[in-house]
């Protein structure tokens, strides 16, 4: 599978923060989950990605071509899905169209009307007349209907109820069953990336922690819990993120650090919140 | 030429709900209103043209308002395309409120019976194109690189630097004794205005062009 992004070593500097040598890749067909605390620097990323902002190092390659953002015909390739619509609110859906399709060569009206359809929307309400999922879902039908092959997912999901996020996960999943098409999804709420993602990028504080299989990054970490006798000193260097109370203590370790648990202590698996929250205690990458 | 067209119909589109008959019929009552106070027709083409001006701000404001600058990013469109197309945007803008204020200024001659002097009209329209497309080159790269929020206050800064530059020099020229030669340079001129309307014309598109050169600076470096 050809990687449809690649981004290697970039660099943002600001006054109090840096986005320092980050490289990932999205293999086409996939769906990379974009974790990391507020201020990480998800969005800094994205906003690097679409040339919002000029990145001080690093590249960025796009289906293959050096990216800078304003190669128009690569952007044509893009599909941005924001947690709130950056479309004039008193617009019409139909007025989108009317606005949007002469900028894109591939825009194709009658999937615009397909996906307005399928989506439940109604063409002549108005966008500031549309319910938070519905405001996802027009993003969505504007993206799918410009051929856009990367959709670029900056928390999509906040604030959509559980069925709405289980109906933007079909659409997602449809969207990248063949190998021309990829998601970069940011989120906070990682559950949805352990139903949908196949790789999950991690950042801290402008810095890496992991990027590469979501399978093998959940199956690499196990949650520990135990009594207060069985914290050996061997066992309280290698847990991340330790919290020790008056009857035991609960933290992350490594799957190849299992010899040092005793018998008794109870583990379980990780899910990308314990690993986002342990090292975040942790303060160090993994 | 063809995607900044597209901007300019996208400004057209963003600003729309603000140019509808309700609004333009409100203005023009205001300018009638004005225009019988004062007893003439053409006190009108002013303030018309005014409107004018305050519309070209529009796509800056309600881009502001609506965070479009997310769209403009995710549009395969390149920055200079966008500066280009908000620069065609105003020019048409001025050159539309210059024909409703010489259509309205018919109008009204008509409804006041008064005499309509086709020449004087058209050089008070002509004369207004150039000042208020000149102050906007004067705003416009202070709103691509501060927004419309911190270049607001700035960019009317020109609206008064300008009469009150253009009143201090006839003071000066009245305090020197300056005026007659003026007066009379303005008569052999007159007969001759040719080589004057070229020169300022030629000096409107400088000023011009150098707005959009920084204009394309400033939106080129600006982040988000």
């Amino acid at each position: 599978m050809a990687n449809v992004l690649e981004v290697r070593g970039l660099c943002k500097d600001y006054p109090l923060f840096s986005l320092q040598e980050l490289s990932f890749s999205i293999p086409g067909g996939s769906i990379m989950g974009f974790i990391g605390p507020n201020g990480a620097g998800k969005t800094t990323t994205i906003k690097a990605l679409l040339g919002m902002i000029q990145k001080n190092a690093g590249t960025i390659h796009l289906f293959g071509e050096e990216f800078d953002g304003s190669q128009t015909q690569q952007k044509e390739s893009i599909g941005v899905v924001m947690d709130s619509p950056f479309y004039v609110e008193d617009w019409t859906l139909l007025g989108v169209e009317r606005a949007l399709s002469p900028f894109y060569s591939r825009w194709d009206s009658a999937q615009y009307r397909d996906c307005l359809s399928r989506f439940s929307l109604d063409p002549r309400k108005k966008v500031k007349e549309l319910s938070r999922g519905m405001e996802i879902k027009l993003m969505l039908a504007v993206a799918l209907s410009h051929g856009a092959r990367l959709l670029l997912l900056d928390e999509p999901t906040s604030g959509l109820d559980p069925v709405a996020r289980d109906e933007l996960m079909d659409i997602l999943r449809d969207f990248v069953c063949d190998e021309e098409h990829a998601i970069l999804f940011s989120t906070h709420i990682t559950s949805d990336l352990e139903k949908i993602a196949d790789y999950i990028t991690f950042l801290q504080k402008g810095r890496l922690v992991f990027t590469g299989e979501k399978d093998a990054l959940l199956e690499s970490y196990c949650m520990v819990r135990g009594g207060a006798s069985d914290l050996t000193s061997a066992l309280r260097e290698k847990l991340l993120g330790l919290r020790e109370h008056s009857v035991g203590f609960e933290g992350m370790l490594s799957c190849r650090d299992l010899r040092l648990l005793p018998q008794g202590v109870v583990t379980e698996p990780c899910t990308l919140d314990d690993i986002m929250v342990h090292v975040n205690k942790e303060g160090s990458s993994l | 030429m063809t995607q900044t067209l597209r901007v300019a119909r996208l400004d057209f589109l963003t600003i729309q709900q603000y140019l509808g008959i309700r609004q333009l019929g409100f203005f023009l009552l205001i300018a009638f209103v004005l225009c019988y106070m004062n007893g003439t027709s053409s006190f009108s083409i002013g303030i018309l043209m005014m409107y004018g001006l305050f519309y070209t701000a529009y796509p800056f404001a309600i881009g502001e308002k609506t965070k479009i600058d997310l769209l403009y990013a995710s549009l395969p469109l390149q920055k200079k395309n966008l500066v280009f197309g908000r620069y065609l945007f105003a020019f048409l803008i001025n050159l539309g409120s210059g024909v409703i204020a010489f259509l309205f200024t018919f109008l009204t001659a008509l409804v006041l019976r008064q005499d309509f002097i086709l020449g004087e009209t058209a050089a008070a329209i002509v004369g207004c194109f150039f000042l208020f497309t000149l102050v906007e080159a004067i705003q416009m790269p202070f709103y691509f690189k501060l927004g419309y929020t911190k270049a607001k206050l700035l960019v009317f800064l020109p609206l008064i630097v300008v009469p009150a530059a253009l009143f201090g020099l006839f003071r000066m020229a009245q305090e020197r004794g300056l005026l007659d030669y003026f007066i009379n340079l303005g008569n052999q001129v007159s007969q001759n205005p040719l080589p004057l309307i070229l020169f300022c014309l030629l000096g409107w598109m400088l000023f011009i062009a150098i707005s959009v050169l920084c204009s394309l600076q400033n939106y080129h470096k600006r982040e988000w």
